[in-house]
C-alpha cells in the first residue's frame, strides 16, 4: 500500500471515530490533538480500528507516532506491507 | 487453553454495558450476564397501561446543546459510536436548589449566569467566590483511572471552605446538596475530585432527557451491544466464580457455566468477592448507607394549574427544610425515611422530551426521599407493616411536594390532590435490594472506591459505583473506562499522545 493510500486508512478511521469532526482541512505536520477534539481515548480507537479492519498491531510505547498524519504515514506504511 | 469468551460481565448496568459494547468493539468474544430480563441495573423502565414509567434516571448530566461546545456525554457517545441526534435529548429549562431560607436557580451551562444571578440575590456578597469556585472547577483535571485517586482523598466541604473562605455557609450547604444527592456514597461529604465531576455535570454542563425516558437509552445500548457480536444472557444470575489452575475465571451461573480470560463486574466490589469465597464480611460496617424511597404519582395536569401561576417549571428541585443546612446521611434509628428534604423530579419539564410516555394531559412527579435500610429490611418481614410503610412513603411524598408548592405560592390541600391521582407506586430500599442485588441498597455503592478498577484478584476488574463513577453518565464512563484500560490496551502503559 502507499503512503498515500495508508494516509487515506487513516483518514477514514478518524471519520469513523469522530463524524461530526471536519477532515478537509486537515494538515499533515499538525499533532492531530491540536486540530481536531481527540483525546486519549479517540487515539485508543484508532489503534483498535487499525488492528480490526487492517491487522495492523500499535504496541502501545508506539502510540506517539500516531500523533500527525505523517508519522502515522511514516509509522504504518511498512506495517501495512507486511 | 480454550477457553468460552474473553472477557465476560457481571451485571448489565450502565457500566456494565457499556464495558461490554467497548469489549466487543475490540473484536473479543464477551459475555454479558444480566440477571433481570432487561439491561439497565437501577436504571429501567417498566409499562403500565398507557404509560411508561421509569425508575432510576432522571435524567443525563454533562449535556450541553450542540450549538454551545460539547459535554462529557457526546465524548461518551462517540465512544460508543452512538449518534447525539438519536437520544432525541431536551435539555431542562431550569432547576431549583430550594432552602428554606431561599432558592437558587441554575440553567444549562457552559456560561452559568442564571446561577450567578441566583447567587448573587441570595449571597451579594459572596458572588466573586461563587465565581472563584467555577474557574477552579473549570481548570480541575481529572485523572479518570487513577490509583492514587483513592490514596489522595480530599474532603470536599473541606476544600469548599478553603475555596470559599469567607462566604456565607449556607451557600456550601446549597452547592453541595446537589452534588451529595447525586452520586455520594458518603454520609454529609464527597470526595473533592467526585465533587468536582458532579459540579461540572450538573452546572458547567446540564441536565437533558432522551425523548421516551431511559428506554429510548436502554434500546439504543443493547442493540449497539448486540451489533457488535456481544452476546447476551438476561435472567441469568451469577452464582459463583471460580479461578481456574491456568489463571482463567469460572462463571457459575443459572443458565450454565463459562469460562473467559477476565471478568469485568459492575454487580459491586463486596457483592463480587462473595462470589468467589463466602468469608464472612464485616459488611455492616463497609457497605454504604445511602439509600432512598422512590414514589411516583401520576396527575391530570389540570389538578396542579392553580391560581394563575401555571404548572411548576423546574425540571428537577432539591428541596429541603432543614434550617442552615442540609442533611445527607441515612435517617435514624426507628424511621423509615427523611421527611425533611427530597430530590423532586418532574419529568415532562424537560423540552421537547417525554411526549410519549404518557398522555398528553398527565403529569408525572418523582419523589426521593433518604431511606434507613436496616428499618426496611426489618419491616418487609411483616407484609402489612411494609404495605403501611409504602402508603406512608407515598403520603408523604406527596405532602413534601405540596409544601414545595406552597413556596412557590400554590396552595393546595392533601386530600383534594390524593384523590386525583391516576397512578402511583413506590420503590422502597427493599426493592432495590431485591432487584440489584447491592448490599444495603446502597445505590451509589461501598464507601471505598477502587478508582483504578482493580480487585484483590488478577483479571477482575470492578466497574460502575464502586469504581467511583456515579449517575448515568459517570457509570457509562466508568464502563468505557474500565475496558479501555484492561481490554483493549493489552498491556499497562502510561504512554500518551
Amino acid at each position: 500500500m502507499s503512503p498515500l493510500e495508508v494516509r487515506q486508512k487513516v483518514v477514514e478511521i478518524i471519520a469513523h471515530i469522530a463524524p461530526d469532526e471536519d477532515l478537509t482541512s486537515l494538515k499533515d505536520d499538525v499533532a492531530l490533538r491540536e486540530q481536531l477534539e481527540l483525546d486519549s481515548m479517540d487515539f485508543l480507537d484508532i489503534v483498535m480500528e487499525l488492528r480490526k479492519k487492517h491487522k495492523v498491531e500499535v504496541p502501545p510505547e508506539d502510540y506517539p507516532k500516531l500523533a500527525t498524519l505523517n508519522s502515522c504515514v511514516e509509522y504504518l506504511t511498512p506495517k501495512f506491507i507486511s | 487453553m480454550n477457553l468460552d469468551f474473553d472477557v465476560i460481565i457481571i451485571g448489565a448496568g450502565m457500566s456494565g454495558i457499556t464495558a461490554g459494547i467497548r469489549s466487543a468493539m475490540s473484536g473479543k468474544r464477551v459475555l454479558l450476564l444480566e440477571q433481570q430480563q432487561e439491561v439497565g441495573g437501577l436504571n429501567t423502565y417498566y409499562k403500565r397501561a398507557e404509560r411508561i414509567i421509569d425508575v432510576g434516571l432522571h435524567a443525563f448530566t454533562n449535556y450541553l446543546p450542540p450549538h454551545k461546545g460539547k459535554g462529557a456525554l457526546n465524548k461518551i457517545l462517540r465512544q460508543l459510536r452512538i449518534r447525539f441526534e438519536d437520544l432525541k435529548l431536551g435539555e431542562h429549562p431550569s432547576s431549583l436548589i430550594s432552602f428554606a431560607e431561599g432558592g437558587m436557580v441554575f440553567g444549562n451551562g457552559p456560561d452559568v449566569q442564571t446561577f450567578c444571578e441566583s447567587v448573587r440575590k441570595l449571597f451579594p456578597e459572596d458572588e466573586q467566590r461563587f465565581l472563584s469556585l467555577v474557574r477552579t472547577i473549570e481548570n480541575y483535571n481529572v485523572n479518570f483511572i487513577d490509583a492514587k485517586q483513592t490514596q489522595n482523598e480530599k474532603s470536599a466541604r473541606q476544600e469548599l471552605q478553603k475555596i470559599l473562605e469567607g462566604a456565607n455557609p449556607l451557600l456550601l450547604e446549597m452547592l453541595l446538596f446537589p452534588c451529595l444527592v447525586y452520586g455520594s456514597s458518603w454520609e454529609n461529604d464527597l470526595e473533592f475530585s467526585q465533587f468536582a465531576i458532579m459540579f461540572r455535570a450538573l452546572f458547567l454542563e446540564g441536565f437533558a432527557r432522551p425523548e421516551g425516558g431511559v428506554k429510548r437509552l436502554i434500546d439504543l445500548l443493547k442493540a449497539r451491544f448486540l451489533e457488535e457480536g456481544g452476546n447476551l444472557k438476561l435472567k441469568c444470575k451469577v452464582l459463583s466464580l471460580t479461578e481456574g489452575k491456568a489463571g482463567e475465571w469460572r462463571v457459575f451461573s443459572t443458565l450454565g457455566v463459562f469460562s473467559a480470560k477476565q471478568v469485568i463486574s459492575c454487580a459491586g466490589s463486596l457483592e463480587s468477592y462473595k462470589l468467589i469465597e463466602e468469608r464472612a464480611l464485616p459488611l455492616a460496617q463497609e457497605r454504604g448507607k445511602l439509600t432512598f424511597t422512590e414514589a411516583i404519582f401520576v396527575l391530570p395536569r389540570s389538578a396542579l394549574v392553580l391560581q394563575n401561576k401555571g404548572l411548576p417549571k423546574h425540571s428537577v428541585v432539591f428541596y429541603n427544610e432543614r434550617p442552615g443546612h442540609y442533611r445527607y446521611a441515612a435517617p435514624l434509628e426507628c424511621t423509615a425515611i427523611d421527611t425533611s428534604s427530597a430530590l423532586i423530579c418532574f419529568p415532562d419539564n424537560y423540552l421537547d422530551a417525554q411526549k410519549q410516555t404518557i398522555p398528553s394531559e398527565e403529569l408525572v412527579i418523582r419523589v426521593s426521599l433518604l431511606a434507613n435500610f436496616d428499618y426496611w429490611e426489618k419491616l418487609r418481614k411483616v407484609r402489612a407493616d411494609y404495605l403501611r410503610a409504602k402508603e406512608y412513603v407515598l403520603e408523604e411524598s406527596i405532602k413534601l411536594v405540596l409544601r414545595y408548592l406552597k413556596r412557590e405560592g400554590v396552595e393546595l390541600s392533601y386530600l383534594e390532590i390524593k384523590d386525583k391521582i391516576i397512578f402511583h407506586d413506590v420503590f422502597t430500599p427493599w426493592t432495590i435490594r431485591r432487584y440489584g442485588g447491592r448490599e444495603g441498597a446502597a445505590v451509589y455503592g461501598h464507601e471505598r472506591k477502587s478508582r483504578d478498577g482493580k480487585t484483590p484478584y488478577s483479571q477482575l476488574y470492578l466497574c460502575g459505583s464502586d469504581q467511583g463513577f456515579v449517575g448515568v453518565v459517570g457509570a457509562m464512563l466508568s464502563g468505557i473506562a474500565i475496558a479501555n484500560q484492561y481490554v483493549i490496551k493489552d498491556h499497562q502503559s502510561e504512554t500518551s499522545i
